[in-house]
Order: C-alpha cells, then structure tokens, then sequence
C-alpha cells in the first residue's frame, strides 16, 4: 500500500463563480491519497473521502474501516463520560459532508443502545431540531451549533425551557449563549479531522489520544496523527487558537 | 452479514426483480396478510383506525380484499393522533424505542416532520454499525433499505470498487451506506461553494461512477463555473454511469444541459414510495419501480378516493409489506403519478410510476389545474431565470390569478425579465401570470438546499 500524499488546499470561494476567468482550476489539484479504485479488497483503506474544513479552504482526506472503528471507540467513551441511558433518545446535530467524521458518533450511539435523530447544524433546519426537542424527551443533545442556536431564538423559543432538562453538548459558537441562557454545555470542539471535548465545569478538552497529538504552536493549536490513518497529518493547521494544559488537555480560546 | 453481490456482468441484483408476476403478487398477498395481523396487534393507530372502519385482519383474506375494504391513512390523520395522544411516534410504533437504532424525519415541507425508525441489524442481534451492513429487516426481505434497494443502485450500474459522490442529507439515514455495501467508496462533499470545485476535482482524479443527489442549486452551481471557470464538465462527468436526482425533479432545461454534458440516459430519478422508502427508475427511464415484494402500490382518485384499476393517473397509495418498526397501511402521500403494470422493458415485472406532482401543489387557476412542472421549463428557458428557481404563490387551491415568484442571477433588466417570463408561461399554460422577481438566493434560502418549496402560501 502506497503511503497517502498530502493535498493542496482549495482557496475558499465566496459563492458560485466568484473571480474572473481562468484555465480550467481542476488541472492544477494535486492527487488525493487514495489508492486504485480497481483494487479488490481495498474499500477499507478508502472506506470513505470526506473534506476537511480548515481555516485555509477545504481539504480531501481519506479515512479507512480502521479509522473508523477507532474512532467509534472514542466516541462510545464520550457519551459513557457523558452518562448516556441506553433506550432513551438523544439528538445528533451534523452536516451530511461530515459524515466521515460524524459516522463513528451514530455509530457509538447504536452500539449504547441509544435511539438518536439527526438535524443539521443551520438555521433553517432549526424546526427539525426544535421538532425533536418539542416531541421527544431528549437525554442528550449533541452538535449544537451557535446559528441553530440563534434561530431556536427567533422561533420564540425559551433556551432554559426547551433545552434545560437535557445534557447539552454545544460548539465553541454556541456555548456563550447557552451559558448566558443559564443552561451548562459540554463544548464540542472542532480541530480539523477530530474533536475534542470540554466538560461544563471547564478544565479543558479532551481527545482521542491514542490516534492523535494536538500541539500548541505560537498561540495555534496544531493537529498529527497518531495512528495509522488513512490520511496522516503533521502539526496540520486548524486554525484554532490555544494551549496545551499539563495534562495534556486543549486549553482553547473563544 | 453483508449481501453477497452478483457478478458484474448480471444485470439484475435479486431474482425476485424479474419473478413471474403470479409469483410475484402472490408473494405479496402472503406477505401482506402477515404484516395486517402484526401491524393491528402492535400499532395503537392502526388498530383504531381498521375499528373505526368496523375492519379485522381476518376479514381480509386476499390483496384484492384488501384494496376494496381496509380504509386509507393520510398524514393529517397521523399528525392528528400525534397530538392528541403526544405520540412523536403518531401510534405507528410496533416495538419499544429502545429496539430503535435511528429515528429519521420528513422534510417538514407541510408542518412539523413526522418520524420513521430503523433498526440496525437484526433484533437482539449485534449493534455495530459497521457490521451488519444494513438495516433490521426480516431475513427475506431486500438487502437494505436506506434510501432505496441494492438492486436499484445495482441497475444504474455500480460495481464493487467504484467511487460514488455523494452530496447526501442526514434526515434520511445514513444513505452512504448503500454504496459502501456495494463496495463502493463516497466521496461526501458539502453545498459550500468550494465543494464544486473539489467535486470537479475529484471526479477527475477518482473517475466516479454515480453522483448522489443532484440538484437545482448543485446544477446552477456546476453551470457557473462552466460559464466563469471554463471547467469542461463532459470531462469532469465522463466516467458517470447515473446521476440521481432527488427531492425534486429534474427541469427541462437542466436536463438538456447534462445531456449537453454527456448524461443523455444516465439521469435517474429517485422518488418516494409513498413514504414506505425510496422509488428509482431504471436505464429504461420508464418510470420508477415499486418493488412490490416491499410495498402494495395502488392509485385512487385523489378526490373521492375510489381506486383506479390497471394503469393510469391517480394518487399514489401505498402499503408496508417489510418493515418490523413502523408500518404504514393503504398510505396516501399525496404524490400525483403515472402508473404502469406492465412488464418493464428492462426485463423487470414489478409496477413501476412516474411522479407528476403532488396534490397538495396542484391549484386550479380560473378553473385550469396547474402543477410547478406546467411552469417550470418555460422559467428555464429565460436566460436570467434559467436555473429554474421559483416558486407558485398558493395561498388557497382555486385562486383567480396565477402568481409566479421566480428567482433570477445576476444583475439583469427586471421590467424585460418579468415580462419574458410571464410571455413564457402564457405560451405554456395559456394564463398571464403575476411575476415577482427577486434574487435567486432568496429562494434558495427559503428551503433546505435539496428541496425548494415549490408552492408557498404568500
């Protein structure tokens, strides 16, 4: 098996067709880190390519059945931190083109026992979220972003009503408004191809260490593989800024 | 336990797509007659609902009993025993939750969404996620059902090693999965702009055979950075064996345009079987199949609710012959479609229907009945609505004007436009429609990015 390559990154976009013409783009793109599609047997070394999104454009990445599993693990012990009930139901908020990272949450959730219903994290699926929370008496809602937030708001909804009786896992955008509603998040944090995760009381976040090391480099926290990933990482920018507390935990910085 | 795939070369994935059409029905009479009894023992719905009829599953004794005699369903009815009872579930439920895995959702278009379940595996059976591959379903039911069969994804021509691009929703279930057990590898991309380019990319470098599910907003994208980039998009989709689009259909003018781009034949439509699952059409692209060993598929006269005999127009009505969790019996969902019996060219002796709209979108004008597609290629065809964005103001079913609100790009005259657009639609539908112009990402942002609302109220 051919080692991956490391990709260029895209430059972001303002929207369709943005910038004045130019020689087709696409020619200029490096090769992803994938391996010949006719290969038999190779679906789990490229179980999937998703795109990571870092503060520099977007990124192709490659995650194999291994990458999988072992981030499954992690996430089983997150929601058993978390004090997850098996049989009762829980939200998982995600954007459909981070199902490469989102698929080892549903498929820890599965695994617990846990019955859960997905949204998306944006303001105009907020009625689906608010639909849930509304029906279902949720034991954990997770992936809950700062503009779903807002648009729970403009829907008329009281956060501490709606959202008080639930362990509430939130992204770093959310948390402030959360906080200021009474209510005491879990923090979710996005660090390119991982998450980390901050408990209420603070103390800073923690990751699956066992596949990753998160660094702190002139005040920006910087993500390399550990393990054996499809797609292996070196001090890769995520455009995050923080610290690294003694204990290894990620001290980040709203 | 993953299904174990045909050779490449078979066209069909599961014999029963081509079973003789006596075997065929008499499959799902047997099938049906065993869904009546566990449906009405465990669902609080449709139990009271078949004794509100003054009905019992052992007054039912054949399909054709069945059709004539067990009452329809409809979502209003449903949202209504939701309420009522503060069932999320709306009494369909004939497990526990905690034998559910996931809990998808309706698109919302017509109210709070209403929920189906999947169970991941067998019952009692392991929980992973990653092995079994597919859904709880009984052991002769098909091989997975998120978003459709195997044996439709089998027909556009998706072969183990393969990429597939898949721009999927979550509320639908984890819909990647159907390639993976194909042996395929998803390439998941997102609606943001940057993921066009990567799309192009991509499908240059990993030759992709299937792109999951195209759009209006997708396919306005892609037609822009032909028009600014000079991005060759036959090349870009060169190795594409299928394209789906799903949501909505597909335009007359988009479809001229990836025709232009090397996909005459390869656009496949993938519709709702009545909310039992997913409808796709096959490479004859005559009409989608409703697997009858997974669903009873009727029409009936969307008004009186007789129903309609052999082949022709009605409203789709539809019957859960597999599904363990949340069965739905003599369903109607409101779509308007075409519907065929006979044999299939491709060989395949299941009913198969074409989508024509939706009840709840039709509206009569003056008297004339009019559906979003009576308009929609007469929109496409002026060049500064051409992305087909727009929407039919509806605020009651019979109105006395048609009124048309449609989005347009970039910076154009809008007194030439609106009247270009209302002579289009004159020609089309012979009614002068009121025109509201306004940006195209107004309407855009007025639904989810796979769906436009393609009738509001105001």
């Amino acid at each position: 098996m051919k080692p991956p390559r490391s990709l260029p990154v895209a430059a972001p976009r303002g929207g369709f067709g943005d910038g004045p013409a130019e020689p087709d783009p696409c020619q200029s793109l490096a090769c992803p880190p994938v391996l010949d599609p006719r290969t038999p047997g190779e679906l789990a070394s490229r179980w999937a390519v998703g795109l990571l999104r870092l503060p520099g454009g977007t990124q192709p990445f490659t995650v194999s059945l291994r990458d999988i599993e072992a981030d499954t693990a992690w996430a089983r012990q997150v929601f058993e931190r978390l004090g997850l009930h098996r049989g009762e139901p829980a939200h998982l908020i995600g954007a459909g083109f981070d199902n490469a990272l989102l698929w080892p949450y549903e498929n820890a959730l599965m695994g617990l026992g846990v019955p859960f219903g997905v949204a998306e994290p944006v303001a105009i699926d907020a009625p689906r979220t608010d639909m849930f929370l509304r029906r279902l008496r949720l034991q954990a809602v997770i992936g809950l972003s700062g503009e779903l937030v807002e648009a729970l708001r403009t829907l008329g909804r009281d956060l501490p009503t709606l959202l008080g009786q639930t362990t509430l896992v939130a992204l770093p955008d959310a948390t402030a408004a959360l906080r200021r509603a009474g209510l005491a998040p879990w923090t979710q944090l996005p660090l390119g191809p991982l998450w980390a995760f901050e408990p209420p009381e603070g103390g800073g976040a923690d990751y699956d260490r066992s596949e990753w090391r998160v660094e702190a480099i002139d005040g920006e926290l910087r993500v390399s593989s550990v393990g054996p990933r499809a797609t292996p990482q070196r001090r890769l920018a995520t455009g995050v800024r923080g610290s690294i507390a003694p204990d290894g935990r990620v001290l980040y910085q709203p | 336990m993953s299904p174990t795939l045909p050779a490449n070369e078979q066209r069909y994935f599961d014999p029963v797509e081509t079973l003789a059409r006596p075997a065929l029905l008499a499959l799902q009479q047997q099938r049906l007659l065993a869904m009546l009894h566990y449906a009405y023992d465990r669902s609080t719905f449709i139990r009271q609902h078949w004794q509100a009829a003054g009905l019992r599953p052992q007054d039912i004794t054949s399909t054709a009993d069945f059709c004539a005699q067990a009452p329809l369903m409809d979502k209003d009815q449903l949202r209504d025993w939701r309420d009522r009872h503060d069932d999320p579930f709306c009494g369909l439920l004939c497990t526990e939750l905690r034998d559910i895995s996931f809990i998808g959702s309706s698109s919302g278009t017509t109210g709070d969404p209403t929920l189906f379940s999947y169970r991941w595996g067998a019952a009692g059976g392991p929980t992973d996620g990653n092995q079994p591959a597919g859904p709880g379903l009984p052991a002769d039911g098909p091989a997975s059902y998120w978003g459709g069969t195997l044996r439709d994804w089998w027909e556009i021509g998706l072969r183990p090693g393969e990429y597939g691009v898949y721009f999927g929703l979550r509320m639908r279930g984890p819909m990647f999965r159907l390639l993976q057990q194909l042996g395929i590898t998803p390439i998941m991309l997102g609606y943001d702009p940057a993921d066009l380019l990567h799309f192009c990319s991509l499908s240059r470098q990993l030759r992709p055979t299937v792109f999951y599910a195209m759009t209006a907003y997708l396919g306005s994208g892609l037609l822009e950075l032909e028009r600014t980039q000079g991005i060759d998009m036959r090349d870009v989709f060169a190795s594409y064996k299928g394209i789906l689009f799903a949501g909505e259909p597909v335009g007359p003018r988009m479809r001229r345009t990836f025709e232009r781009w090397g996909l005459g034949g390869k656009i496949f439509n993938q519709t709702s079987f009545g909310d039992l699952g997913h409808a796709h059409d096959c490479r004859e692209h005559d009409g989608c199949h409703a697997w009858e060993d997974i669903g009873v598929a009727e029409i009936i006269d969307p008004v009186s609710g007789q129903t309609i005999g052999g082949d022709g127009r009605g409203e789709l009505v539809c019957t859960s012959l597999v599904n363990p969790l949340d069965p739905l019996l003599r369903y109607r969902g409101g779509d308007i479609v075409d519907m065929k019996r006979g044999r299939c060219e491709c060989g395949r002796t299941h009913a198969r229907f074409t989508p024509v709209g939706r009840s709840a979108d039709e509206m009569l004008v003056q008297g004339r009945s009019i559906l979003p597609m009576d308009v929609w290629g007469a929109i496409e065809d002026v060049p500064a609505t051409e992305h087909g964005l727009f929407q039919i103001i509806r605020p009651r079913r019979e109105v006395d004007r048609l009124k048309i609100r449609v989005g347009y790009a970039g910076l154009p005259d809008l007194a030439l436009v609106r009247s270009a657009v209302a002579d289009a639609v004159e020609a089309a539908v012979g009614l002068r429609a009121e025109i509201e112009l306004v940006p195209e990402q107004q309407i855009m942002a007025s639904g989810s990015r796979h769906k436009i609302p393609r009738t509001v109220r105001t």
